[in-house]
């Protein structure tokens, strides 16, 4: 085999290796790092070689990859670098550029640390921050030199945290417990940005000695959440409309069909009479099925009464229509906002329809649960269940778009939404949503 | 494959009862050190070496140690280079053999002793197997000419026939 094509070999495996692996490493992976360095030394090639090939291969990785996880590759990736120059090291030529390139290296994913999108910061102990890169310092308008001296409480003012009744500061502690979280930034000229920061302790020699974030700005994110709750508002006022025509004018031309029809009968001979009486019959159920139609697509009680009381009718129709038992347990606490009502009771809906429809569920329960500004709901059947991953993989399918349109529904709130279900032990759809002051 | 014994080096090691498990990751990433965490108790490990896989474990627990001495990022992965390197002399030129990394402490001073023996046809020139370019597996003074320059001291015995063991030392800087 040719050097050319020998090195072009070396170079897909360990690129394959890189691919399914990264952002996590394993001491497989290391050595194999150690081998492509030592192969590439014993065919003569230099250290520089082997960092420029190490970056071309990681970088494009990096490049296509979501942005969350390059903090976390790049890390990996110059854990990597080091292992496959450290052989380097051991030939008197290598000695002294193995090192040198080593801090090269170093240099580079300060770099990329630098110009991250994402802003990253660490923090000491007391909260006072130790780094913040670029993108942190135009997100929060502190020059770095300013930045350096401020207490992590300046940047993440004390604010309502959801679940929790009190004002909680947000300190190196309250970072480390949620290492997920939806903060406000208070920007240097007071504008509030909402951010997704993940947090994580960094330790030194086995000691916690502060914490790392990355911070996402998710303004963006927030305003689609925005959109689409105003779109969710605006369909069901059209569906309230709809729901308004069929009831009630369609209902009343109804009633004049029926009234007409009495009249003609009663000029009828006793023949025509029995044949209008099928007429009847038919009416009926036209007046039936256009009344659950208005009541599915804007049940007044939903309106008139609230949450609870809505979904306990829905039960019952439920219960009815496909035999299984329903039952309706909880509080909300109170009225809730109408935009919350509707949502919920369409998830609500949504998830009945599926546990009678594909469940094959023989009980199922909706709860609801008030503490304090936040509003958790459980959904759960005994039905067949389902491969949830496999499920959400394959969104073509009926059920997959209504555990989105649930998901979306949620998630307009600015809430959570998990699905739970194995194959042959039911489901149960849960979700949290903040209320508002 | 391994066998882990426990010294009295750990005890000098801990600085206070306090001090939280050294064998969690320096950055927080459960990305390697982490996984198979050993016991804090144990400071020696002795690993069969018969695949590569064998080595695999013992970079592995070479890693570990090291961080537990204090070794940095490039320091380990010295260690793991030693490791490496007398791994595959065994499988070269022994087939099979054993490597055991220990913490050391000599008076304060604290590093990895990585001792590799094995049974093979052992070394006839030991003069000649620590100068460059002598190694008949590989070229530009890898293998123990490469281990040499990685390492603080070395030893190596070698009776023709018999075995062949070579212990290697790194102190932390």
């Amino acid at each position: 085999m040719s050097e050319d094509a020998h090195l072009s070999l070396l170079l897909s495996r360990y690129d394959t290796l890189l691919r399914g692996t990264l952002p996590n490493i394993d001491e497989f992976v290391l050595k194999a790092a150690h081998e492509f360095g030592r192969d590439l030394l014993d065919r003569g090639y230099g250290v520089l070689n082997v960092v420029g090939l190490h970056h071309r291969l990681v970088g494009r990785i990096l490049s296509a990859q979501p942005p969350n996880l390059v903090a976390q590759s790049t890390e990996a990736a110059s854990r990597l670098l080091v292992e496959s120059l450290t052989p380097f090291e051991m030939t008197h030529s290598g000695f002294r550029a193995a090192h040198a390139a080593l801090e090269d290296s170093e240099e580079r994913y300060r770099e990329l640390f630098e110009n991250a999108h994402d802003v990253i910061f660490t923090a000491d102990l007391e909260g006072r921050i130790t780094s913040i890169n670029r993108a942190g310092e135009l997100l929060t308008g502190y020059p770095r030199s300013e930045a350096l001296s401020l207490n992590l409480s300046r940047l993440f003012p004390p604010g309502e945290v959801p679940g929790s009744r009190r004002e909680t500061p947000w300190d190196v502690e309250a970072f480390v417990a949620q290492p997920r979280a939806e903060l406000e930034l208070l920007a240097r000229d007071g504008r509030r940005v909402p951010l997704e920061v993940s947090t994580r302790p960094i330790y030194v020699d086995g000691r916690p000695i502060g914490i790392q974030a990355i911070a996402r700005d998710i303004t963006d994110r927030r305003n689609a959440e925005f959109v689409l709750r105003h779109l969710n508002r605006h369909l069901e006022e059209k569906a309230k409309r709809i729901a308004h025509a069929l009831h009630d004018e369609a209902g009343q031309l109804l009633a004049s069909v029926y009234l007409r029809v009495a009249e003609i009968s009663g000029e009828l001979p006793p023949i025509g009479r029995r044949r209008m009486e099928e007429l009847r019959t038919l009416l009926d159920q036209v007046d039936d099925q256009l009344r659950r139609l208005a009541y599915e697509l804007r049940p007044t009680i939903l309106d008139d009464l609230g949450l609870v009381p809505a979904c306990q009718f829905l039960a019952e129709g439920v219960s009815r229509r496909a035999r299984i038992r329903v039952l309706v347990k909880g509080s909300t606490g109170g009225r809730l906002a109408p935009d919350v009502e509707t949502a919920l009771y369409r998830v609500a809906q949504e998830a009945l329809a599926n546990a009678g429809k594909h469940a094959r569920a023989r009980r199922t329960t909706v709860e609801f649960e008030r503490n304090g500004r936040l509003l958790r709901g459980t959904i759960r059947d005994d039905g067949v269940g389902f491969d949830v991953t496999g499920m959400l993989s394959r969104l073509g399918g009926t059920q997959g778009f209504g555990l989105m349109g649930m998901r979306e529904r949620i998630v307009a709130l600015g809430g959570r939404f998990a699905v739970r279900s194995k194959l042959g032990q039911g489901t149960a759809i849960e979700f949290e949503v903040p209320l508002e002051a | 494959m391994a066998e882990f014994s426990a010294g009295s080096v750990a005890r000098d090691l801990r600085r206070s009862p306090s001090t939280p498990d050294p064998t969690v990751v320096e950055t927080g990433v459960p990305i390697l050190d982490v996984e198979g965490a050993l016991s804090r108790h144990v400071t020696e490990v002795r690993i069969h070496i018969d695949s590569d896989r064998a080595i695999v474990d013992a970079r592995q627990h070479g890693r570990q140690l090291g961080m537990r001495v204090g070794f940095g990022i490039i320091d380990r992965a010295v260690v793991t280079t030693i490791i490496s390197e007398l791994g595959r002399n065994i499988l070269l030129y022994a087939a099979r053999g054993d490597i055991v990394v220990k913490m050391i402490d000599d008076d304060g001073r604290v590093g990895l002793s990585i001792e590799a023996s094995d049974q093979g046809p052992g070394i006839a020139n030991i003069d000649d197997a620590l100068r460059d370019g002598f190694s008949t597996a590989g070229r530009l003074g890898l293998g123990l000419p490469g281990v040499r320059r990685l390492s603080d001291e070395m030893s190596l015995v070698s009776i023709p026939g018999q075995r062949t063991t070579v212990l290697v030392k790194k102190w932390r800087r």
